[in-house]
């Protein structure tokens, strides 16, 4: 039992990432990112990429990905959502439904379809208090604990963090306040980025890398955000590490393939009884 | 005489097809209280707007303290020294009255050092606000929040501060309360730019009255010279428009 709650959430704190990621980019731009599954993805191959084939350690290729997600996430913006600014958010959830699909088939396009695996040694799992635990979800716990502070700090502390939460509050005001709205966005870019490609590598340390495992990633990670309430950051941790924990639990009862359908059942129910989320104070809005 | 702080000159802006501020020209000259009154429709707040940056006009021009500011978007409008206070959503409701402060300032003024003056600047003009910064701003009565929203807009010294409809929404107890407020800024010596549906109220307080109907500007006069104006329906309505310019 312990030992599923600790499986919980540890992969509570994978979904937890690009949640954060999910909402933050909700709250500025106004758009449920579909193809956050991909960015995932694509943060993962860019580490496997200075992993394995040009050699460098995992922790600084891991660096590099973030660095290399950033700027493919900044091209995307000026590309895609910046003709499309002030679009209804229908237009641009759709386009983000492209951008997933094209960032998809550019990794299946550059390193194939095969599954991968970091070069790193694969240590044998500690055993402490009849809990068994492996190097890979230490790791994810301290990294995934410490982006989350760091995040945190970003967004209550600093003045770009502020300019966030006003160009999320009122975009409008945030424009007569000073606050240049295209470069708030472009940080909004290089978080989600450095958040992704963080998920990514750890997903990828944990398990395996391939095309698709980011896509598996969508689900969990909406529900974890509409759970949390949508464009709520910290709701969206609280979200994730639920949703992993309940899934974790629901193999007890469940055959394992069947993980996923928990997180649709937890986004029925909460549109059905909670619409505005765990965290959610419905928004003030007078 | 000495230039005006703010001249705008066949100013044209709209959306979509058509215009609906057409050919705009006056001017605002240093320290006053200028009020802009019009019928409904008449284009106050597309005026408005155009002159923030918050819509970019389509032609003509906008000179604030001899620099012309017209085609320049509303961040930097802000940062040449615009101040604006929206009818509504004029505060950020989901951050604290400390933030709205800060936000107010940071991204505008450049020395960070000038920030506790200009809160202390905004304190003595609204005291109560004092000691209230951790609340959140949407928990604000709508009275307090156009004080809110006030002080922020004050925070960065800005030259020429406008402001949507000041007293709408409000009871008729804090209407009052607000012209005084707009007074005592103006008192501060900060040039003020309104736009008023309450016209005896706001010319209590202005020394100009610009008079904008079907998106033109009718006539710009002293407000005693408004009030006491035989025939405001005709300013309104139009009939006598270029000869009461003349007049003015």
């Amino acid at each position: 039992m312990l030992q599923i709650l600790l499986n919980g959430i540890v992969s509570g704190l994978l979904v937890a990432l690009p949640a954060v990621a999910l909402s933050l980019t909700y709250g500025v731009l106004n758009f449920p990112n579909f193809a956050i599954g991909s960015m995932i993805t694509f943060g993962a191959y860019i580490a496997l990429f200075f992993n394995v084939d040009i050699g460098v350690s995992l922790f600084v290729a891991a660096g590099l990905a973030a660095v290399g997600l950033a700027a493919v996430a900044l091209l995307i913006d000026r590309l895609v959502y910046r003709p499309l600014r002030g679009a209804d958010h229908v237009t641009l959830l759709v386009a983000s439904i492209g951008v997933y699909f094209v960032l998809e088939n550019v990794v299946r396009f550059l390193f194939g379809s095969d599954i991968r695996g970091y070069d790193v040694t694969v240590a044998r799992p500690h055993r402490w208090m009849g809990l068994r635990v492996n190097n890979e979800q230490i790791l994810i716990f301290v990294v995934a604990f410490l982006a989350m502070v760091i995040v945190w700090f970003i967004l209550m502390r600093t003045p770009f963090g502020r300019a966030m939460r006003a160009v999320s509050d009122n975009p409008d005001l945030a424009d007569v306040r000073g606050i240049s709205r295209n470069k708030v966005i472009a940080l909004v870019w290089v978080i989600a980025a450095a958040l992704c490609s963080t998920a990514g590598v750890l997903v990828g340390m944990d398990g395996i890398i391939d095309p698709l495992m980011g896509w598996n990633y969508v689900l969990p990670l909406f529900a974890a955000v509409i759970l949390g309430g949508i464009g709520n950051p910290l709701g969206a941790v609280l979200g994730a590490l639920i949703i992993g924990i309940v899934e974790e639990m629901a193999t007890l009862v469940l055959p394992t393939t069947y993980r996923q359908a928990v997180s649709f059942v937890i986004i029925v129910l909460v549109l059905l009884l909670r619409p505005h989320g765990l965290l959610g104070k419905p928004r003030i809005s007078r | 005489m000495t230039e005006p702080l703010l001249k705008v000159e066949k100013l044209c802006a709209g959306y979509g097809s058509g215009d609906i501020v057409k050919n705009a020209g006056f001017t605002v000259s240093e320290n006053g209280i200028s009020t802009i009154v019009g019928p409904n429709g008449a284009g106050k707040s597309t005026l408005i707007k155009a002159l923030v940056g918050l819509l970019i006009p389509r032609s003509g021009s906008i000179i604030l303290a001899g620099k012309d500011v017209g085609k320049m978007n509303a961040p930097a409008k802000a940062r040449a020294g615009l101040g604006y206070v929206p009818q509504e959503h004029n505060v950020f409701r989901n951050l604290s009255i400390g933030e709205n402060m800060m936000l107010a300032y940071e991204f505008i003024a450049p020395d960070r050092a000038g920030f506790s003056a200009a809160r202390d600047r905004v304190f003595d003009i609204f005291p109560d606000l004092v000691g209230r910064e951790s609340d959140l701003a949407g928990n604000l009565s709508g009275g307090q929040r156009q004080m809110l929203a006030f002080g922020c807009a004050l925070m960065p010294h800005p030259s020429l501060l406008l402001l949507d409809e000041p007293s709408a929404g409000l009871s008729p107890k804090y209407v009052e309360g607000m012209f005084a407020a707009v007074k005592a800024v103006n008192d501060a010596g900060v040039c003020i730019l309104m736009i008023e549906q309450n016209v005896r109220e706001a010319m209590a307080i202005s020394e100009t009255a610009i008079v904008l109907a079907a998106g033109e500007i009718r006539a710009q006069m002293p407000a005693r010279e408004f009030m006491n104006h035989p025939d405001i329906h005709a300013l309104y309505m139009g009939a006598a428009s270029t000869r009461q310019q003349e007049g003015a």
